[in-house]
């Protein structure tokens, strides 16, 4: 390179130039990896390349902390999307690290612990619909032990007091559970009171006939108590078949024929 | 174990990490994805993903410009 001092200008030879440009593009190529190291004994155009390379340099940082906080973000991403991958397989316990809760990029901050407050949440509202299933399932069945007491009013007596609707499930209940205590008591006779029944349709009918037949399968003798006047009328306009059970007044009655058969059969022995 | 691959040579990192992260829910735990990247700064940045989400790199193989990383899930 020389310089015209009359006109001002600076040049610089063919090879010089060439060298340039081919410096330049290896830079651009390795992503500012590269500097310019070019031989001149030129002292102007070493002292371009320096000025290009501090450039460079420059660019280089930035472009380094752009790629740093770029490389950040797509790893705070992955976290938090590693997260909710995590949540969606059923693990709420999972949460995202300290390193994206406490990123430098505010926005990432703020998606991070949002993103784990509502894990949080959506957790202790299932914790919470849990304990909620668990009490209900509890209270549902204490109600269902409440519906089928069975009381042993005397040696070999079983009394099962029935107080509201029956239904199929219920009637279910009830005979499980008594066929349970015969077996349990080897009890001989069980009555059945249904005084606490107001409504009787023949499909209720039907479920108090199947308890007492499965009763007497297992060799009980079963007697129905407490037929209110209302029922019994029902029960006749339905053309309800009660034929083949014992009923009874009430539970005195019913107490007073089983001792009465009781005393029957030791006598006969 | 089964080997997934992804072919993530023309992309500019991140893009590679965050397909990586993108193959989370069809690769199970045990197996292994096979990444092949031409990004200069690929195996710097597939290290600190797997530093970060707990997975294990296995192998790291250069073949010219192209980084080949193996990571199990």
């Amino acid at each position: 390179m020389s310089e015209n001092s009359e006109q001002g200008m600076v040049s610089i030879t063919r090879a010089e130039y060439d060298a340039l440009i081919s410096g330049l593009a290896r830079i651009s190529d390795r992503e500012m990896t590269e500097r310019l190291d070019i031989k001149s004994s030129n002292p102007t155009f070493n002292g371009l390349q320096a000025a290009i390379n501090a450039l460079v340099d420059d660019a280089d940082k930035v472009l380094a902390a752009d790629r740093d906080a770029t490389m950040n973000m797509a790893l705070s991403m992955s976290e938090c999307f590693a997260v909710l991958d995590s949540v969606r397989q059923g693990n709420l316990e999972a949460r995202i690290g300290e390193e994206s809760i406490n990123s430098a990029d505010e926005l990432m901050r703020q998606f991070a612990g949002t993103l784990n407050a509502t894990i949080a949440d959506i957790e202790s509202q299932i914790e919470t619909i849990q304990r909620q299933q668990n009490t209900q399932a509890a209270m549902e069945n204490l109600v269902r032990q409440l519906q089928t007491p069975i009381l042993q009013l005397w040696d070999d007596v079983l009394a099962l007091p029935v107080i509201g609707m029956v239904d199929s499930r219920r009637s279910q209940d009830m005979m499980e559970t008594l066929l349970q205590e015969i077996v349990a008591h080897r009890s001989k006779y069980v009555i059945i009171d249904i005084t606490g029944v107001e409504i009787v349709d023949t499909r209720t009918a039907d479920h108090f006939v199947k308890v007492m037949k499965s009763a007497e399968l297992l060799g009980t003798r079963c007697v129905m108590t407490g037929i209110r006047p209302a029922v019994a009328q029902t029960l006749v306009e339905l053309g309800v078949d009660l034929s083949s059970i014992r009923t009874l007044r009430n539970l005195e009655e019913g107490l007073r024929d089983c001792l009465r058969d009781m005393d029957a059969r030791k006598g006969a022995h | 174990m089964t080997t997934h691959s992804l072919d993530a040579k023309g992309m500019r990192c991140p893009q590679p990490i965050l397909k990586i992260t993108a193959m989370l829910p069809q690769v199970a735990p045990g197996d292994v994805l096979e990444v092949s990247a031409d990004c200069a700064t690929f195996e710097e940045d597939v290290r600190k993903w797997c530093d970060r989400m707990n997975k294990t790199l296995l192998a790291v193989t250069k073949d010219g410009d192209v980084t080949v990383a193996q990571i199990q899930f």
